[in-house]
């Protein structure tokens, strides 16, 4: 199942999206077919011979001869959108050759890796050159941390009015020099304390309680020996020491219906990530799943937003933890019959987070699904729920006209997050269908 | 809300070492601990983490927030998702040319706009005067409950009672353009004196826009009461649309003063002989007949007599010049070859001025016969600029022009067509296809795709697939074409249930 809202998503660029979306009609295209998730076609171009193009829908890899450079190419979206629009126009056919030859050896490199990996873990290992490397890059972590928290220390000292609070190409200095020190969590967090000074009113009063959480990071970091495991993971990861994905594979998992909520996506040095909220219909759990690209290329999504996927979620270790990855691969979602049905209130949400926050100090966001509506009360945005109570709403670009036409007056199921002072709406429920507020090309 | 730590923190805690007492009582415990710390920055940042903590952990809902009043529900079906695609597309600017097709045949499928579109709608709306009213109407009940709620796309209000409560005459007198507006349309239907002694009261403090709103809003409306402001105000006003619309409106009355000395004064300069018609423009102005909107002064380069003539006999509708020359059918007739161009301007005028679909007809038919085909296509678009596009191609398919004359009268005009009904026309819309020298442009294609007959899509585009390289232009004709096929493929099979 492949959705015009994903190949959206796919395109690098609007001028890609336009291209693309030009190619998507089957006048252009001959030799259209299918064969389970991959699709083909000869797309004409300006050249003697067809461009063959062919997508493999379940991870939405491509491949293409034609000469572009962007990922995926005008063809693959042209492909990608007609699929969208009608799955039809590609009849169930056998491989014809330059789709077989892509394919086996598409099958052959994935064998290659498996083996490779295997034999990489099977290989006894040089525990004593890993527990060397292991020392070096934990003294340069060492180093970031304290390098950060007598930073802090000092701004404190001599007062947030220095220039250097404001200066954001100083606070991008900092995250240099922590990723240098190995410690690309908290040179997120640097980046981070960069914007606050530029984000609105009562600024200062916002950057110091972030200061205040970071020095609580740092300091836990020092005394991590002390923590409970799964804190302790989390303050680790936090920092930015990496877990390996294969061990949280391995991990037991939580199988439910997930629903597919809603979808974020925030660029950062040309490192582009989108943030997808799955939550499970019957273990009411949360689960966020995190897919990253660098530019020019876009996340791939395989899972589209209102679609229910049937699967098991492994959790990343931590306190209290959001972040998930799928136990299988290519597992496939339908498009949801009925929307879920929830009774979560803003009351049952806010113990939530407080719950979430005892247990892990530095969870930014707490996702949401309810029932609520939009309301302007005393110059500010609000969403209410079905008990009638308000919590401050930040709408972005359209979205306040757009949510008002969806609820007009009604509450309607709604996606969101909470970051302990503003709402943020994501998707909503318009009719039968659900709709994602956030546009997906740059 | 700067709180006393934000403060000392501005400050520096090496000029101040103070801390304060703990800003929530649930922490004040924890909070004393601090005041042990040696480091005071330490203290700081240890007090700004059980703050964050509190704040973040301790929010509580508000109460008490005012609800809008819910929007009646809509009973008409959601657009089809697959058709609603295509009209975002459009929306963002995507082959907006053809807007306007979809809104229609979203209409007549019987459907109301999903409300995720709505404000983009309207936003179109704001920009394309001509399509508020199918918009107003594919929005439903939801689009105007949103217009009301965000005071936003203000010519969606609904026109109010001007009696209720909610404004009365009050609203007239100093409401906004718009609430003015619906005031006014309303009290037209339902109690035209009232409106028309409101307008004679105000008429000389309204600006001349709002004349001309006035104006337009009384000639959808006319009635006996409004020949006093329309006679003493609306035929001198300097604003040439409002006078027109003056014109208009009395000559439809037929107890009006004007219509009575108009048809007199036209008939003064007409002459029957045999089956010449002679024409005898007057020799002087008649100062009166400033009171009836007629201009002295020609305009430069061009005669007073002619200039006299034009105006007086072009006050008279079409429909009522039979009157003038004796129950005969004036295209019929020969004009006096000295006042022949008068005579035709003065038609045409009089076509734009009045409307009138059947002496239309008759008029354009003569029009071709006589005039060049780069004069008729000049005029032609502001001759049907007001008939509906569903309606032009049935005046212009009879009609004697080129291939290249009537392409560009199809990107004038934007006709629907029927490949049936209008066979020559519906050639001229794709026959440029093949021509890799046709001067049609890419957005040129696009509009000419849209006057295509929907049934016809499929052999057009079967056509394009056999010509062995297609210009630019035919490729986005060809793109245009496949574009309105897929979402008319939803609004057809409604529409034939």
């Amino acid at each position: 199942m492949i959705t015009k809202d994903q190949v959206t998503a796919l395109a690098p660029d609007a001028a890609s999206f336009k291209a693309g979306k030009a190619l998507a009609t089957p006048r252009m295209w001959s030799g259209l077919g299918r064969n389970g998730s991959a699709l083909w076609g000869l797309a004409q171009g300006s050249g003697k011979n067809p461009y063959q193009t062919q997508v493999m829908v379940g991870d939405f890899a491509y491949k293409c001869s034609c000469p572009s450079r962007k990922f995926p190419c005008k063809h693959a979206l042209g492909l990608m959108f007609i699929a969208a629009e009608n799955l039809a126009q590609f009849p169930d056919s056998e491989f014809p050759e330059w789709v077989a030859e892509w394919h086996e050896s598409r099958q052959d490199r994935k064998a290659k890796a498996d083996a490779k990996s295997k034999t990489a873990s099977d290989k006894p290992k040089d525990e004593a050159a890993a527990a060397k490397r292991k020392t070096s890059r934990s003294n340069r972590v060492d180093e970031g941390v304290s390098f950060f928290d007598a930073l802090l220390l000092d701004l404190i000292r001599n007062g947030l009015g220095q220039e250097s609070v404001t200066d954001r190409q100083a606070w991008d200095g900092v995250a240099k020099r922590l990723v240098d020190c190995q410690c690309t969590g908290l040179a997120g967090f640097a980046r981070r304390l960069g914007e606050v000074p530029h984000s609105g009113v009562d600024w200062e009063h916002r950057l110091l309680l972030e200061f205040g959480s970071l020095h609580l990071l740092l300091s836990s970091y020092r005394s991590r020996e002390s923590l409970s495991p799964e804190l302790r993971a989390e303050v680790e990861q936090l920092v930015g020491w990496p877990v390996e994905k294969a061990s949280v594979i391995a991990a037991e998992g939580v199988a439910d219906d997930w629903f597919v909520a809603s979808r974020t996506f925030t660029e950062n040095d040309r490192l582009i990530t989108s943030a997808t909220w799955l939550y499970g219909q019957t273990t009411r759990r949360w689960g966020l799943v995190l897919n990253f690209a660098s530019l020019p290329s876009r996340p791939t999504d395989p899972w589209p937003i209102g679609g229910v996927v049937k699967t098991t979620l492994a959790y990343y270790p931590g306190a209290a933890p959001d972040r998930v990855v799928p136990k299988v691969e290519n597992a496939t979602a339908s498009l949801a019959c009925e929307l879920p049905s929830i009774d979560e209130t803003f009351v049952s949400m806010l113990g939530r987070s407080a719950a979430g926050l005892a247990a892990n100090p530095w969870r930014t966001r707490c996702p949401f699904l309810l029932q609520g509506q939009p309301a302007t009360h005393r110059g500010g945005t609000f969403i209410v729920d079905l008990n009638g109570d308000a919590l401050p709403w930040q709408p972005r670009g359209n979205d306040e006209k757009i949510l008002c036409s969806i609820c007009a007056g009604h509450p309607v199921l709604l996606a969101g997050e909470w970051d302990g002072r503003m709402l943020t709406i994501h998707s909503a429920a318009d009719g039968t269908s659900w709709f994602s507020l956030r546009s997906h090309v740059a | 809300m700067k709180s006393s730590l934000t403060a000392m923190a501005l400050l520096g805690t090496a000029r101040n070492q103070q801390l304060p007492n703990a800003p929530f009582p649930i922490i004040s415990r924890a909070w004393q601990q601090l005041l042990h710390e040696t480091e005071p920055s330490v203290a700081v940042l240890k007090g700004a983490a059980l703050e964050h903590i509190a704040l973040h952990s301790g929010v509580k809902p508000i109460q008490g927030v005012p609800m809008a009043t819910p929007c009646p529900v809509d009973p008409k079906p959601y657009v089809p998702a697959s058709a609603v695609s295509a009209a975002q597309l459009m929306l963002q600017g995507e082959l907006k040319q053809l807007m306007g097709e979809w809104i229609a045949r979203a209409n007549a499928s019987g459907f109301v706009a999903p409300p995720r579109i709505i404000p983009e709608l309207l936003d179109f709306g704001q920009a394309n005067v001509h399509l508020r009213p199918a918009i107003s109407a594919l929005v439903g009940s939801r689009g105007h409950w949103l217009a009301a709620q965000t005071n936003q796309w203000k010519w969606l209000l609904p026109a109010s009672d001007p009696g209720s409560t909610k404004g009365g005459d009050e609203m007239w007198l100093t409401g906004s353009d718009p609430e003015r507006v619906s005031w006014l349309a309303a009290c037209l239907e339902a109690d035209p004196d009232r409106a028309a002694n409101a307008i004679e009261a105000s008429w000389r403090g309204e600006s001349p826009e709002f004349r001309e709103t006035i104006a337009e809003a009384v000639a959808e409306n006319p009635h006996p009461a409004h020949i006093g402001w329309l006679e003493m105000f609306a035929l001198q006003d300097r604003r040439h649309r409002t006078q027109s619309l003056a014109v208009k409106i009395l000559m439809t009355l037929p107890t009006s003063g004007f219509r009575k000395r108009s048809i007199e004064r036209a008939a003064t300069l007409l002459k029957l002989s045999g089956r010449r018609l002679i024409v005898t423009p007057p020799t002087h102005f008649d100062e009166a007949w400033a009171a009836d909107g007629i201009r002295r002064k020609a305009p430069g380069g061009k005669g007073q007599r002619g200039f006299w003539a034009r105006q007086i006999l072009a006050m008279v509708p079409l429909s009522l010049w039979p009157d003038l020359v004796d129950g005969h059918d004036p295209f019929a007739l020969k004009l006096d070859p000295d006042w022949e161009d008068t005579v035709r301007d003065a038609w045409i005028d009089s076509a734009k001025m009045h409307g009138g679909s059947a002496t239309l007809a008759q008029l354009l038919t003569y029009l071709s016969a006589h005039l060049s085909p780069d004069r008729m296509s000049k005029i032609l678009s502001d001759l049907l600029n007001d008939v509906p596009i569903n309606e032009r191609g049935g005046f212009l398919e009879g009609l004697t022009f080129t291939d290249r004359d009537r392409e560009r009268l199809l990107l004038n005009l934007r006709p629907t067509l029927s490949a049936q009904e209008h066979p020559v026309l519906h050639h001229a819309a794709t026959a440029w296809i093949a021509d890799e020298k046709s001067p049609i442009n890419r957005g040129e294609a696009i509009i000419l795709a849209g006057c295509c007959d929907p049934i016809s899509i499929p052999a057009v585009l079967d056509k394009l697939s056999k010509l062995e390289k297609l210009t630019a232009a035919a490729e986005e004709f060809a793109r245009a074409l496949e574009f309105r096929h897929s979402y008319l493929q939803h609004f057809i099979k409604h529409e034939s249930l």
